[in-house]
């Protein structure tokens, strides 16, 4: 019998939002699920429209926006199960990292001793515990990334909206906010991470949305994602001997639309990338080339977003 | 579940508000107003009266009871007091936006009405605090020379008072303006300029100025121009009636700026 997917924590269901003549998100309709996801795009894209409709700090124009279904606008008793990290590189003056946590959890409706043992367990966990107590402003602008994300998982939310939580960390930061990211999804929280940087996603989830001029492209797993785009031309880098004379090989099969050169090789636009992929070893040994190497351009999050946004 | 964590699952199952982290929110709110470098700038215009009156402490000038308390008149209730309540109330919300730290507030469990409230209380608290310790200054710098003399006037208490009165009412006056307008400081400016030195020194229209009954409070009778000559005179209204009229319109502004934060969208 078949696990049955848990019901979406995060729903958008056409959701359209301008500003004025722009517009943000427009007929946007999306559900997110318990895991890690992760929000795609370039800048201006909308993700960051999304990530405020989420949190409520807007109301959708058009549309219905649901969190934990309900909606997020005006609705502080939700925002106890709801975790917010900006994007941007906003602090209090001359507040400590801890002085900035523990405040921002009493306003959880908790004591302070108790907020200030939150507080310190949330920064232990993005590694502040040394720094807690200097000012922000003393801190580099990972430190200051990984306390703001303290401040949103400190009161153990159910859905974690993060955006672009990556933005200007050094590789340690990095990897202790993504362990803490995947970690969270893993313990069944809806993790939503913005990003414009796509390794940066890839090494937190498998689960995407793609988002660009407002509009959703596409979503799902990597690999549904990957099942959809094979329509497109699938381009195939083959590093080999004799490489012009191999290319020949290519020509007369229908499915092959380009061919290209590169300085080891060449690259094979197909449509049908399962049929090109078995004709190759083939031709290689009936034509007497070694392969070096035989890679897919495609296989990284890079390739699908370059595909979707033309 | 532990027993801290269980604490948690409870204070998260509650509704929203945020009682306990109230005194955190005002003390934070309070202590940004006065970080802020306006309070330079404010503090050396509140100063200026204390100047004059040490001046006149140094220079041996005898000034009564009477005419000191009537500097309250002339000095504080219709320009420092607004002054500093413009630069306090009217950006209460939309500073914290500039700054962008709103919306970490916006994401707690705390109704956007309460934020208001406790952001008005913090500014109000801090133009208080400013103005008050600047009069009694003033005042106190002179208190060896008033010996002898006629107390004849406003009491500090009463002028405390109004001060108070006047404080929370043009605080909510701009908070509201603020809310209203999204500039804070020019619609207070605006506000200032055209109505308080304006439209409200014609007649009956002075009932809907808050100068007008801050004088009523302390029974303070401007000296009129030529051209308030030609105008019939003020109406006279009891200082009680003058309290309440405040009361009422402030509880009425703080309403209007609470209800329009609530249904506000922050694009930050």
């Amino acid at each position: 019998m078949g696990r049955t997917r848990p019901e979406a924590t995060v729903v958008l269901d056409r959701v359209t939002r301008g500003y004025g003549s722009v517009i943000g998100l427009n007929d946007v309709s999306l559900s997110m699920y318990p895991g890690v996801t992760g929000l795609l795009g370039p800048n201006g894209a909308g993700k960051s429209t999304m990530m405020k409709l989420l949190t409520g700090l807007m109301r959708p124009g058009q549309g219905q926006v649901k969190v934990m279904g309900e909606s997020p606008f005006r609705n502080a008793a939700l925002m106890r199960r709801l975790g917010f990290c900006p994007e941007w590189d906003a602090f209090y003056r001359d507040m400590s990292g801890f002085e900035f946590v523990s405040f921002l959890t009493r306003l959880n409706g908790i004591e302070r001793k108790q907020a200030e043992e939150m507080a310190t367990r949330a920064l232990v966990k993005v590694d502040l515990r040394q720094k807690m107590d200097e000012p922000i402003s003393t801190y580099s602008k990972g430190m200051r990334q990984r306390t703001k994300l303290a401040q949103a998982i400190v009161h153990d939310p159910d859905v974690l909206l993060l955006d672009e939580p990556l933005n200007g960390t050094d590789p340690v930061g990095r990897k202790i906010i993504v362990d803490l990211i995947r970690q969270m999804g893993e313990e069944g929280k809806t993790v939503l991470v913005s990003s414009h940087v796509l390794h940066e996603v890839e090494v937190m989830t498998r689960n995407i949305v793609l988002i660009h001029r407002g509009k959703v492209l596409a979503e799902g797993e990597i690999q549904n994602i990957r099942d959809m785009i094979d329509k497109q031309p699938h381009h195939i880098v083959i590093e080999c001997t004799q490489p012009r004379r191999f290319a020949t090989c290519f020509a007369p099969f229908g499915d092959v639309t380009q061919i290209s050169f590169t300085p080891n090789g060449f690259v094979v636009a197909t449509t049908d990338p399962d049929a090109c992929y078995e004709r190759i070893p083939r031709l290689a040994l009936d034509n007497d080339v070694k392969l070096r190497a035989l890679t897919c351009s495609d296989n990284d999050l890079s390739a699908v977003f370059r595909y979707l946004i033309g | 579940m532990n027993e801290k964590e269980q604490k948690v699952t409870e204070a998260n199952a509650q509704g929203a508000g945020m009682a306990p982290g109230l005194t955190a929110f005002l003390g934070v709110q309070f202590a940004q107003c006065l970080k802020r470098r306006k309070v330079i700038v404010l503090g050396i215009l509140l100063l200026l009266p204390v100047i004059l009156s040490v001046a006149a402490l140094v220079h041996g000038t005898r000034i009564p009871w009477s005419e000191l308390t009537r500097a309250v008149g002339v000095i504080y209730t219709p320009f420092l007091l607004p002054l500093v309540a413009l630069f306090y109330g009217g950006p209460i919300i939309v500073e914290e936006i500039e700054q962008k730290t709103y919306a970490y507030l916006l994401v707690r469990p705390v109704p956007r009405y309460q934020l208001f409230f406790g952001k008005l209380l913090a500014a109000s608290a801090t133009t208080l605090l400013l103005t008050l310790v600047s009069l009694l200054v003033f005042i106190g710098v002179q208190s060896p020379m008033i010996q002898g003399t006629s107390l004849a006037g406003p009491s500090i208490a009463r002028m405390a008072t109004a001060l108070g009165l006047g404080t929370l009412a043009y605080v909510s006056l701009f908070a509201a303006l603020a809310s209203v307008f999204g500039r804070s400081l020019l619609a207070g400016i605006l506000y200032f300029i055209i109505f308080e030195w304006g439209i409200s020194r014609l007649p009956v229209l002075e009932l809907l100025s808050i100068r007008f009954h801050l004088y009523r409070i302390l029974e303070f009778a401007p000296e009129r121009s030529m051209t308030e000559m030609l105008m019939p005179a003020s109406i006279e209204v009891e200082p009680w009636i003058s309290t309440l009229v405040l009361c009422i319109a402030s509880v009425v502004l703080i309403a209007v700026g609470a209800l329009i934060s609530e249904f506000r969208q922050y694009r930050t």
